[in-house]
């Protein structure tokens, strides 16, 4: 990674790396994906309530690392590629690691965008950016294969570059799309290129598809050694699989509640402690 | 502390932001203090130097003493009833309130408790920690009146500390800093005037940010040094990692199929077993090809 890259990085949030697949890898990966096409599964709308995001639900084709060999194999050779551990031990540090994913994306024409989510603020000390005497650090990093082209405002993914160092909240128009003061861009990919982007510190999402062909973006999402999202780490989190029985056996509602293994995609299923003013400590409702 | 002594004031945000610490005082009754010490007692065949002696020094002269570090880990997983007075100072309120202002709700329980016991002559353990280099894994920062702090140790005194006795010392402020620590502060040859001793008695209770310098001088009270540590970590945070770290542990055999840099990047968050560096693959590339590293991990400094 070098110079103009990391200046490029820390200015905007993302980086758009070319050509890391060759025309022959390319081919080669869209032939196994058209094999398998049968199996993708298409998911709610996440356009929510955006006007300019709003179109079908957002399909995907499931466990690619885990297909036959050999057609796990182009899949199995992005997770440790060089262009990507070359980046993500800057980016990251070392030690780097795959937090879940990938989610491999393959939207039709009129399949919705996805409402810009991410932001520095509120700070969200997990996916946080940060730069200290000419080291660079970021806990989360998506990695985003194409596998297709992606023209000037035909959709795909789309960004708020700088979001990561914003100290005020994102407005709802830029949320949304509907009143995105200009600040939306979504970089030009070719089949082959690579998109790297920070996870939750900068504001992305994606605008709608509009082309006759399919986007084909396959997502990997790394974090730094240090932070939890989701993926295995949500599967191990409960008390009584990631502490030792001896441990955790007999434990209140209350004390149960702080032993929980680390991540951050929960939806309300980690209970979180309050303090009532008699100094009862109970979960909150 | 606010009248509602669950409520966390602005002067404590204020104390806590420019130090790096906090101290409650009091906190714990004398019933407390004597349930706790009576259940360490009674599993007193528990307490161990398991890293020997010289290992926390790490040839501090000034920090050497005669014996290492005595430990009892898993204190909340003791037969019961032993193991209660522990649990109850898990989520103890005053704990729970200021976690949830200081490292956000859902905070959880990284490792520890453990016990910290020192007789007269105990070596001391090196001082660790800065806000150079940045460590994520526990890391300050305060934006737009929050405080984020990812990584918070609270200590309870069971013993007194007074004035010159040793135990706990810290770097006030230096949770903040962006510049390396001298080693002869580290290792106490030259403090400059800025290592810190607080004086406690039993029942008092410390929280410090693990982002700020902080060690142990040996210890010259006449009698002992009990102190129980929580480590705590904010919901997303990592520093040991769980029992399931391996990729086999976290995907399945599948992954047996794939290459050993393959593999590294599948290993569970974390960067340390119990208080010992993990050791796990590192990859190096320079764009070409991808070499694989096995050894203890060193990241931040």
């Amino acid at each position: 990674m070098d110079a103009r890259e990391r200046y490029f990085w820390d200015l905007t949030g993302h980086l758009v790396v070319k050509g890391v697949l060759s025309k022959e890898e390319v081919e080669q990966t869209n032939e196994i994906v058209d094999r398998y096409s049968d199996r993708v599964k298409v998911g709610g709308s996440t356009a929510r309530d955006s006007v300019a995001f709003a179109g079908t639900g957002r399909p995907m084709l499931p466990g690619i690392l885990e297909f036959p060999k050999p057609d796990c194999d182009p899949f199995h050779n992005m997770l440790a590629h060089p262009a990507v551990v070359s980046r993500l031990n800057v980016m990251c540090g070392k030690g780097f690691r795959l937090d879940h994913g990938p989610m491999f994306i393959v939207s039709n024409k009129g399949t919705a965008g996805h409402t810009m989510h991410g932001n520095g603020e509120p700070h969200r000390p997990h996916v946080a950016y940060h730069h200290q005497n000419g080291i660079t650090y970021v806990g989360g990093v998506t990695v985003a294969w194409q596998l297709h082209d992606c023209k000037e405002g035909m959709g795909g993914f789309a960004c708020v570059p700088a979001s990561h160092k914003a100290n005020f909240p994102m407005p709802l128009g830029v949320k949304t799309g509907d009143g995105d003061m200009d600040l939306i861009y979504q970089p030009v990919v070719e089949a082959g290129d690579v998109v790297f982007f920070m996870d939750s510190a900068q504001s992305h999402g994606a605008t709608p598809w509009k082309l006759d062909t399919t986007r084909r973006s396959i997502l990997f999402k790394y974090a730094g050694r240090t932070s939890s999202r989701g993926g295995p780490s949500q599967t191990v989190a409960p008390p009584e699989i990631y502490w030792d029985k001896n441990i955790v056996e007999g434990m209140t509602p209350e004390q149960l509640a702080v032993m929980f293994g680390p991540y951050s995609n929960h939806r309300g299923e980690i209970p979180m402690l309050e303090v009532t003013k008699d100094g009862t400590v109970k979960i909150e409702e | 502390m606010s009248d509602n002594p669950y409520i966390v004031s602005e002067e404590e945000k204020y104390f806590f932001d420019l130090r790096g610490y906090l101290i409650f005082r009091d906190i714990l009754s004398q019933a407390e203090i004597d349930a706790c010490n009576a259940a360490i007692d009674a599993n007193a065949d528990k307490i161990i130097a398991p890293r020997g002696q010289g290992n926390l020094t790490r040839g501090a002269t000034a920090l050497e003493g005669k014996r290492g570090r005595h430990e009892m880990w898993e204190l909340i997983g003791l037969p019961s009833p032993h193991r209660e007075p522990f649990r109850d100072l898990l989520v103890h309120p005053l704990v729970v309130s200021r976690l949830n202002e200081f490292s956000g709700k859902g905070f959880r329980l990284d490792h520890g408790p453990a016990l910290i016991e020192s007789i007269e002559g105990d070596e001391g353990h090196w001082l660790h920690a800065s806000g150079e280099p940045f460590n994520p894994a526990v890391s300050y920062h305060q934006q737009n009146g929050k405080i984020y702090a990812r990584g918070i140790t609270v200590a309870w005194q069971l013993t007194d500390v007074n004035a010159g006795d040793g135990g706990f010392a810290c770097v006030p402020g230096s949770h903040k800093t962006a510049e390396p620590t001298p080693d002869d502060l580290r290792e106490m040859v030259d403090d400059m005037g800025l290592v810190y001793q607080p004086e406690m008695k039993a029942g008092d209770v410390l929280f410090f940010c693990e982002t700020m310098t902080h060690g142990t001088l040996p210890w010259k009270g006449k009698g002992k040094r009990r102190s129980i540590l929580y480590k705590y970590a904010s919901r997303a945070a990592n520093r040991a990692v769980g029992k399931h770290f391996t990729p086999q542990e976290r995907y399945g055999d599948w992954v047996n199929e794939l290459t050993p840099a393959q593999q590294a990047v599948l290993y569970g968050p974390g960067m340390h077993q119990g208080e010992k560096t993990v050791v796990m693959p590192t990859l190096e590339s320079d764009g070409k090809e991808v070499t694989v590293t096995e050894g203890p991990l060193k990241l931040f400094g």
